[in-house]
């Protein structure tokens, strides 16, 4: 018996005239609690592949442990469901062994800022290619409401009775701290077309993008975004012509600060600031070094490969 | 303290928490937690308790969980903590280091598949993949044994003869969520049966040291000689801290193994945990009809009880090993140590091994039937059946 997985459709080739729709991507039917933020993402990802067109055999999620960590399981590619925390470094070696695939790691808050926090880190230093997703609902769902380091202080949990007592971690803040950061976005699943238009901003960006979240649990942190939903002046959208764009959702969110996602310390000032849920591009450098770029392997002639064995030779010939 | 009805996960949170508390007046009690299904409880418990000195960490990881633990003991803490499955493999590097640290501090596991793939349910391939490491090992049918054995647990690990951290075991929602009658030790008995906590290892004013530093062979070696020697001295400790249980509750913890009509019977099942439970039943209804069967519960693993176990089947000719686990390219882990156990002592017993219950299948009474039928026409041991699974099924 082999592992379970989603079955693929075709292999790759090159008259392949297939267009694909978001049907396509779909895998079995989410089970999600209704209104999970999860739901909205696994829509968007499905959007984006469509848009695109990109093929289910060449995309490949990976995720680590929690609620948002079923996420392969619904996407009809190849997925891999993995380790608590992990999500990171097997996704490193997916895209380091097969650099032509488009790869999507999708971790929680418990993956990404607690248990993995040390992946989190190493990935963005990195910087390969590759889509990182934080759904972050400031909570531990899937073991029922425990606090997670993104919970905000105070908040009662089954593991902290009487209120959180340290101050959340700040994604965005630890992110653009990280020496070669090089893309660094923040939406909410609530907003679709926002949602949309980050997701493909960073499955263009050509680094490691990493995209927080937010998201709405409707069981275990079911107030946090209720006011920041129904009162759209709450959010801010960093606006900018390099930024992210989202069509029409001007109208509706109007609170826009305009943001140079060039400019790295005021991505920073802005992250480390909670007066205002900010949406939007942080920071974008694509000049970065990338770990698939370092680490290539450089192009030689089979005349050069020889000169240079010979030369390895001549230092141990007596 | 008047008898409730719990889950043994909250019997163990319990339990775990006055346990604790019973440290009040020294440097009162720690607790690393990380939550992973199906051991959550556990620690919501704990962290729930009004500790009067005390601390629950929600730290970002076992492994972490495990290394406040070691931390805090150091530092003269009652120190435990509860994990599960893949949380125990993460937090391995750090058990590891509590045993060889001689650190009495006490871990709840609720035995849980290890992924992948993933599956929640009971298996005990978790805490037995932790068996070479210097920690006592008791595994537990039902939530009285759960209180019972965590309590007796800080006794026998803070015994000075012995200084090695204890693990103690329940099976994956079948005791872990299942509610039953269990009478929890109140705040004073437990102060009562607990000692004054004295950790040897400690941080001194009078003694600054540093621990785990690089040694040379020999020295690592006398710290692995002196460990075992340590385990050595369970099974005597052990029924000390049994009879001083018995003497504060008047009820009896159990001893490392628990015979069940061995006196006379000709073919003995081996077991643990729940599946015990289910085979002694088996075991009473064949009885009945006049079979010659009995059943050794094993409740310590961790020495193992070598010498119990041989004398408790001496009149058999055929022992039968129930193994809800599986070492690969081996076989069962019981049964590994089973035969280790009668090497040299009885060559003419056939014991076969029999996986059931992997990755928390039922084990009904129908599959322990399956395995006496087999078990006793079998004149010599083969290699380990997969009990559950029907071949015909297969292979059609």
């Amino acid at each position: 018996m082999i592992m379970p997985s989603c079955s693929l459709l075709h292999l790759a080739d090159e008259d392949d005239d297939r267009v694909f729709e978001m049907g396509d991507y779909e895998g079995p039917i989410a089970r999600w609690c209704s209104g999970c933020g999860d739901h909205s993402v696994l829509t968007a990802a499905q959007r984006l592949m469509a848009d695109k067109q990109l093929k289910p055999e060449t995309t490949v999620f990976v995720s680590g442990i929690g609620c948002s960590s079923r996420f392969p399981h619904y996407m009809n590619t190849y997925g891999f469901h993995g380790i608590h925390g992990r999500a990171l470094p097997v996704a490193t070696g997916v895209k380091l062994s097969r650099p032509e695939l488009d790869v999507f790691a999708v971790m929680g808050d418990g993956d990404c800022v607690s248990i993995g926090a040390g992946h989190w880190i190493h990935a963005t230093r990195y910087n390969l290619d590759m889509v990182a997703l934080l759904l972050d609902n400031n909570i531990y769902g899937l073991t029922k409401k425990q606090t997670s380091p993104t919970t905000p202080r105070g908040y009662k949990s089954n593991t902290q009775p009487r209120g959180s007592y340290l101050l959340p971690m700040n994604p965005l803040e630890a992110t653009l701290g990280v020496t070669n950061a090089s893309f660094v976005a923040q939406t909410a699943e609530w907003i679709p077309a926002h949602l949309f238009a980050t997701l493909k901003a960073a499955y263009e960006h050509r680094g490691f993008a990493f995209v927080r979240v937010l998201q709405r649990c409707p069981h275990f942190m079911p107030d946090l975004f209720t006011d920041a939903v129904k009162t759209p002046d709450m959010i801010e959208i960093l606006d900018h012509p390099e930024g992210i764009r989202a069509a029409g959702i001007e109208k509706i969110y109007k609170n826009t600060t305009r943001h140079d996602p060039a400019d790295l310390n005021r991505a920073r000032e802005l992250a480390e600031d909670m007066s205002a849920i900010r949406l939007g591009l942080f920071f974008r450098d694509e000049s970065r070094p990338r770990y698939e770029e370092t680490r290539a392997l450089q192009k030689r002639t089979a005349r050069e490969k020889m000169d240079l064995l010979n030369e390895d030779f001549d230092r141990y010939a007596v | 303290m008047p008898v409730e009805i719990v889950t043994g996960n909250h019997a163990a949170g319990y339990t775990l928490a006055v346990a604790g508390e019973a440290n009040r007046n020294a440097r009162g009690a720690t607790c690393g937690i990380y939550p992973i299904t199906p051991q959550t409880e556990i620690v919501e418990k704990v962290a729930a308790f009004p500790f009067t000195k005390g601390r629950v960490v929600p730290v970002e990881s076992e492994h972490s969980a495990m290394g406040v633990v070691i931390g805090a003991s150091l530092g003269g803490a009652r120190a435990f903590t509860a994990s599960s499955s893949n949380g125990l493999a993460y937090m391995v590097e750090n058990i590891m280091v509590a045993g060889f640290y001689r650190l009495p501090v006490v871990m709840v596991a609720v035995n849980r598949t290890l992924g992948p793939p993933w599956n929640i349910w009971s298996d005990q391939g978790d805490t037995l993949m932790l068996r070479d490491f210097p920690w006592i090992q008791l595994y537990c049918s039902d939530n009285q044994e759960v209180s019972d054995l965590t309590l007796m647990a800080f006794r026998l690990a803070e015994d000075h003869r012995i200084l090695l951290p204890v693990l103690v075991s329940m099976d994956a929602f079948i005791v872990s969520h299942t509610q039953q009658e269990t009478n929890l030790p109140s705040q004073e008995l437990a102060d009562q049966f607990l000692p004054e906590l004295d950790l040897p290892q400690r941080m001194r004013h009078d003694d600054p040291k540093t621990l785990g530093g690089m040694v040379w062979p020999d020295t690592t070696t006398t710290l692995r000689m002196e460990a075992h020697e340590a385990m050595l001295r369970v099974p005597e400790v052990y029924e000390e801290c049994r009879q001083a249980f018995r003497d504060v509750f008047d009820r009896d913890p159990g001893a490392p193994i628990e015979t069940f009509h061995t006196d006379d019977a000709e073919t003995i099942l081996v077991a643990s945990a729940t599946v015990a439970t289910t085979a002694r039943d088996v075991v009473r209804r064949r009885r009945a009809s006049g079979e010659k069967v009995g059943l050794v519960k094993m409740r310590m693993f961790r020495p193992f009880p070598e010498e119990a176990l041989r004398t408790a089947c001496a009149s058999a000719s055929r022992v039968g090993v129930l193994d809800r686990d599986y070492a690969a390219g081996l076989g069962g882990v019981w049964w590994q140590d089973t035969r280790a156990a009668f090497q040299g002592h009885r060559e003419d017993l056939v014991i076969q091994d029999y996986l059931l219950g992997i990755g928390g299948g039922d084990v009904t009474p129908e599959t322990v039937d399956r395995v006496l039928d087999d078990l006793g026409t079998r004149e010599k041991a083969g290699p380990p059946e997969w009990a559950d699974i029907r071949r015909e099924e297969v292979l059609a």
